[in-house]
């Protein structure tokens, strides 16, 4: 069967909610954000910051169990530079408004595992989520295509 | 009986059609708006053809439109220009500074900035329903 944003996996009936840390400048965003995840069976939202500093401190306080974050300028990608520099192992998937042609590449270069448009719906959102958790790639169809000819 | 009280509860709520591109924001705002009792979302739309047939079919109370680029309030003038009595909240991610009163000259009766949560976004449908000039929750910040 295939698993679907809604279905719980074994894992979830069984585990303690997965932690997500929201990092938005917008604050309705981090809104919309929270509320739609909590939603789905095994995810929580453990925190909300509005900026970068805030982020960074709230990875280190509440390890998360991932971050989602976005992209508005090209400093972002410093953001998720850093938050992978100290925190290796922690998954971060962008949701962004900035172009994905543009800005994926440049996003998993910063450590990013995954990265998508803000037109998602919260079913594909999810679904992103839950990849990035397993340790793989979230990526649009189009950029999965646009990249995988370049091997990666 | 009791369906039909519920119809008749329905009724008496006001209506809001809701403009945004991003599909998670309709349905996170959809859901904050319809837990507050005296509204209900009858619609929604992703762009702007879309949104001029809803408010033909549906006809809102108030619409809540996002704004992305300053372009955008052409929208609100031509929606206003087809329905003047139609109430209009701005949702967006502009200084309200620097494009509220433009934004009343294009005919909306409110302007809310993304800033502001999701809580405050429901606080300003309700204002500008009651006919208030701008949201509680913000006072009117002209540049």
């Amino acid at each position: 069967m295939k698993a679907t944003a809604k279905t719980p996996t074994r894992r979830d009936r069984r585990q303690p909610p997965r932690r997500i840390l929201i990092v938005n400048g917008t604050k309705v965003w981090c809104d919309a954000l929270s509320s739609r995840i909590s939603r789905y069976p095994g995810l929580q939202v453990c925190g909300e910051a509005l900026g970068e500093q805030a982020g960074l401190a709230m990875v280190g306080r509440l390890r998360p169990s991932l971050l989602l974050t976005e992209i508005v300028r090209a400093q972002d990608l410093g953001f998720i530079r850093e938050v992978h520099r100290q925190h290796r192992r922690l998954p971060i998937l962008v949701l962004s408004f900035s172009d994905e042609e543009a800005y994926a590449p440049l996003a998993l270069q910063a450590g990013a595992r995954g990265y998508l448009m803000k037109g998602v719906d919260g079913d594909t959102l999810v679904k992103g989520i839950r990849k990035a958790l397993n340790g793989q790639m979230v990526l649009s169809p189009f950029m999965r295509r646009r990249l995988g000819r370049h091997g990666h | 009986m009791s369906q039909k009280r519920k119809t008749e509860q329905a009724r008496r709520r006001k209506t809001v059609l809701l403009v945004d591109r991003h599909a998670l924001m309709r349905r996170a705002a959809a859901s904050w708006i319809n837990h507050c009792p005296g509204l209900e979302v009858c619609g929604t739309a992703s762009g702007t053809a879309q949104a001029f047939r809803a408010v033909k079919r549906f006809h809102p109370d108030v619409v809540v439109s996002e704004i992305m680029q300053p372009q955008d309030l052409g929208f609100i003038r031509e929606l206003h220009r087809r329905q003047p009595g139609l109430r209009i909240l701005v949702f967006s991610m502009w200084e309200q500074a620097q494009y509220g009163a433009q934004a009343r000259a294009a005919g909306a009766s409110g302007y809310v900035m993304k800033e502001a949560g999701g809580a405050t976004l429901v606080r300003n449908i309700c204002s500008v329903l009651r006919g208030r000039p701008n949201g509680s929750a913000g006072t009117p910040k002209r540049a």
